[in-house]
């Protein structure tokens, strides 16, 4: 029955990347054919990992077998199938939505190309979570690279997307070998590429082969998850792709990365000793700060969303670092919060940031611009596109009773359980995750003020704000998908939590299933007792309060509301320019943490007679770009200056190319003669 | 059943006790401020007198306002009050105990700014502009140190008891470190301009 689902999900991509190029002239066909096989997929994907999520045995489908590599038998165990649903529910919502966005982003150029490498993009992001041989996920991760980058250089004629494209694709391709490195290292030493053989050998890996295994594949699934500091490529390439494509590669190709780190620390490379996690968790802790500072200078609205994403990834990785550091001290009850508390934040990003790209797509889509100076006053113009944004930004700044809230209160506990380690230092180091989560929590929720009260409330302050329409059904329907997600699983959280619950006992030994359930009450066993929580009484509490509220004040009879304009110190008019900018608004933490962001200012007066009467005045800030300029124009320097030296030997000179033939030869001639 | 019976009467005693109480709790610390400062300051049922005559008044509503400034009022007075009722100020036995601990207590007060600081910008007003850039400045900086508060067993020496006792008294209700969260909590936004950075 799963086998049979799972089939229709691959068979329905393929599909879905073939057909629409037979209509490749009429856009009015082959933009609805992809996406509507893409959809069958999502829904045959979510039906598929349901069933594995809750069935008891591991499902594997075999495509073809090779006499060299071994099989590609794609298999749904319980990580994989928790993948799978992340990425299948993502998908059907975008979609669905991606219909007529496309119609109007393609314009009058073929997007049947797009169709199919969207197409072939989730297919290739599903094969990389079930496939269980090294050689064959290489292969899937480099389709998924190469599919993702055509797609977000799809607008190739701006010279920006194509620098961004150029620049993901060879960050990528530096994670991609050190990943290649520790599959490699992993595989002589199984003797095989099949994953089932590199876990039964990893008990005899010698400590030093198994620590450079842990850095590299570190680099470079970190580099794919966009962890600070290889993060530099995520802020450029997700804003230059059409946004529902943005969507599926901040919400769910960027996990990617995440999987194969949970795979290999948590089923190759067991026992771990401690500082692994340490280490993961010092990074975690630097990327989730520092993506969400960024974030808050961003006034570009994809390219924040896209540094929510660096900060997400940190609090998930936050998970996978306390759970490597609580199973290495065989705390194992602690360590399943933990890896719980990861893979429920990384669903939870999934879906949330996946309604916030596709939100920041119905703006554009609607204004054509991103930039949210240019915007204001849309919840009018757009409410229903207003609301669901509101409620993504809710749930991305941790706010109850949504889903950012639910798992960011399970990172919490997994932290609290820290009294377990026995080192004072150790143990402090971790709890410095507390106030290192507390103030990214902040810091968001101010960063989704901005986002949202500049772009959507107050006064236009554009003409093409101003006459701004809301979207299509279909971008409605999507997004309201995910907004509903958002809720359900806060609300719901206690259903939910058993699953990724279920998934993290795979990987500890002696690990228990969820004790107690209670489907309006999270109640979870940690060091001091138990640990409760329950978003649903949040929620009727909080409608039934504010409705006792409303009736109550409502008591008194009818007062007398009063409409008017707001009060402006009494000059004639209520102007767009007199509101709030984002960069005003985030001005005062500009300062707070200028040590952070070194920011740069430049302004410039023109005046005639008098400075005191200007005749314009120009204001330009920017922040210093420390990892660009301290480590990549570094190492980039470096590189240059070494390929420098080794022209030396390519000197365009003929007689030289000779006299490099003939020493050849001469070499070669020693060689036979010996 | 009796004993949830018991367990409700006290829940909701408790409930109008914060309700009632807290406007007091606002015109103590205004006394103590303006103690301080040499001042005589205004009388201990101020917050009283204030709240009735704001509730006689009539409202003006900005015409560029959308529903977002009409409901802010109704969610931050929900928000705040559920915020105090988990936190338990005098009663050991709640009802509401299980709903969550002192994170879900910050995160929903987060709730309360985050509306408060929304509506600041509703209007188009740059003075309103000003208030909620300044009280998501604070409040994101604050909240690291109302964690830190909350979280302060964690860095004193006698790590383990410590540790233990706070969520023990976390875990049964009674709660002292609870009392300054609802003195904090509560006037923020009952009581007009006193914001979590004043008060501090």
């Amino acid at each position: 029955m799963t086998e049979a689902f799972f089939v229709v999900v691959l068979v329905a991509y393929l599909i879905g990347t073939v057909l629409p190029l037979v209509f490749y002239s009429n856009n009015r066909i082959n933009i609805p054919i992809a996406h509507a096989f893409a959809l069958i997929a999502s829904g045959a994907g979510i039906i598929a990992s349901v069933l594995a999520l809750t069935g008891a045995t591991a499902v594997t489908v075999t495509i073809f077998p090779s006499p060299v590599f071994g099989a590609t038998s794609l298999s749904l165990d319980g990580l994989s199938a928790f993948f799978l649903l992340t990425i299948s529910l993502v998908s059907l919502a975008v979609s669905i939505y991606a219909t007529p966005y496309m119609v109007k982003t393609a314009g009058k150029r073929s997007a049947a190309g797009f169709g199919a490498l969207y197409n072939l993009f989730l297919l290739s992001l599903v094969m990389v979570v079930t496939v269980d041989n090294a050689f064959y996920f290489v292969v899937f991760w480099e389709l998924m690279t190469l599919t993702s980058y055509f797609l977000v250089v799809f607008d190739y004629k701006k010279i920006q997307t194509a620098r961004a494209g150029f620049q993901y694709l060879v960050m990528t391709h530096v994670g991609t070998a050190f990943i290649l490195f520790s599959l490699i290292a992993l595989s002589v030493h199984a003797g095989g590429f099949s994953f089932a053989g590199f876990k039964a050998a990893q008990a005899s890996l010698p400590m030093g082969l198994k620590n450079a295994i842990f850095i590299s594949a570190l680099l470079g699934f970190s580099t794919k998850a966009g962890l600070v500091p290889l993060h530099v490529w995520l802020p450029r390439a997700h804003p230059a792709a059409p946004s529902h494509v943005s969507a599926l590669m901040s919400g769910v190709m960027i996990k990617t990365g995440i999987y194969g780190l949970i795979r290999v620390l948590f089923d190759f490379l067991s026992p771990t000793p401690w500082w692994w996690g340490l280490l993961i968790l010092i990074l975690a802790m630097v990327s989730a700060i520092l993506g969400v500072m960024y974030a808050l200078m961003e006034h570009d609205i994809k390219r924040l969303l896209a540094f929510h994403s660096v900060e997400n990834v940190g609090i998930i990785m936050m998970g996978v670092g306390l759970a490597v550091i609580f199973s290495s001290f065989g705390f194992v009850p602690a360590a399943l919060l933990s890896l719980t508390a990861a893979l429920f934040h990384l669903i939870n990003h999934a879906i949330f940031k996946g309604l916030l790209f596709l939100g920041a797509g119905s703006i554009q889509y609607s204004t054509g611009t991103k930039n949210i100076e240019e915007l204001g006053g849309l919840i009018k113009r757009m409410p229903t596109t207003a609301a669901l944004f509101l409620i993504g930004s809710l749930a991305i700044s941790a706010i109850p009773p949504f889903n950012g809230f639910a798992s960011e209160w399970l990172t919490f506990q997994s932290i609290l359980q820290a009294n377990l380690i026995g080192d004072v230092s150790l143990q402090l180091i971790v709890l410095l995750a507390v106030p290192a989560l507390a103030l990214t929590g902040g810091l968001a929720a101010t960063c989704f003020v901005k986002a949202f009260g500049i772009t959507f409330l107050s006064l236009p302050r554009s003409e093409r704000a101003a006459n701004a329409k809301e979207v299509p059904v279909p971008m409605l329907v999507g997004m309201a998908i995910l907004g509903l997600l958002c809720l359900a699983l806060g609300v719901g959280s206690p259903v939910f939590i058993p699953i990724p619950w279920h998934v993290a006992t795979s990987f500890f030994n002696g690990a228990s299933e969820m004790p107690s359930f209670n489907p309006l009450l999270l109640r979870l066993p940690n060091s001091q007792g138990h640990a409760s929580m329950s978003l649903l009484l949040v929620a009727a509490l909080l409608a039934v309060v504010s409705l006792a509220s409303v009736v109550l004040t409502g008591l008194r009879g009818k007062r007398s509301v009063t409409t008017g304009p707001t009060w402006d110190c009494g000059i004639p008019e209520v102007t767009p320019r007199m509101q709030y900018s984002a960069a005003a608004f985030t001005r005062p933490l500009k300062i707070v943490f200028s040590a952070i962001y070194q920011p740069r200012r430049q302004v410039e007066v023109e005046s005639e007679a008098s400075p005191y009467f200007p005749l314009s005045i120009s204001y330009e800030s920017s922040l210093y770009p420390v990892f660009e300029r301290q480590l990549y124009r570094r190492f980039i320097n470096t590189l240059v200056r070494m390929a420098r030296r080794a022209r030396m030997i390519q000197a365009g000179n003929i007689n030289l190319y000779l006299a490099y033939i003939f020493a050849t030869l001469v070499i070669l001639l020693v060689f036979v003669w010996r | 059943m009796e004993f949830l019976a018991q367990k409700i009467a006290i829940g909701i005693g408790q409930a109008l006790f914060v309700l009632l109480s807290a406007p007091l709790f606002t015109s103590l610390m205004k006394k103590v401020k303006a103690h301080f400062q040499c001042r005589f300051g205004p009388g201990l049922l101020q917050g009283y007198y204030d709240i009735w005559k704001l509730l006689k008044k009539d409202a003006v509503i900005s015409e560029h306002a959308s529903w977002v400034f009409k409901t802010t009022p109704y969610v931050v007075f929900s928000a705040t009050f559920i915020a105090a009722v988990i936190v338990p100020s005098f009663a050991v036995v709640l009802p509401t105990a299980g709903i969550g601990d002192a994170i879900i207590v910050i995160y929903l007060l987060g709730l309360a700014r985050f509306f408060t600081a929304i509506a600041g910008l509703d209007t188009g007003s740059s003075f309103g502009g000003m208030g909620s850039s300044r009280e998501m400045m604070i409040s994101s900086l604050c909240r690291t140190g109302y964690d830190d508060r909350a979280f302060c067993p964690c860095r004193c020496r006698r790590f383990d008891r410590l540790w233990r006792h706070y969520h023990k008294i976390t875990r049964d209700g009674a709660c002292v470190t609870g009392l300054p969260l609802t003195v904090h909590g509560v006037p923020d936004y009952s009581g007009g301009g006193d914001g979590p950075g004043a008060g501090r």
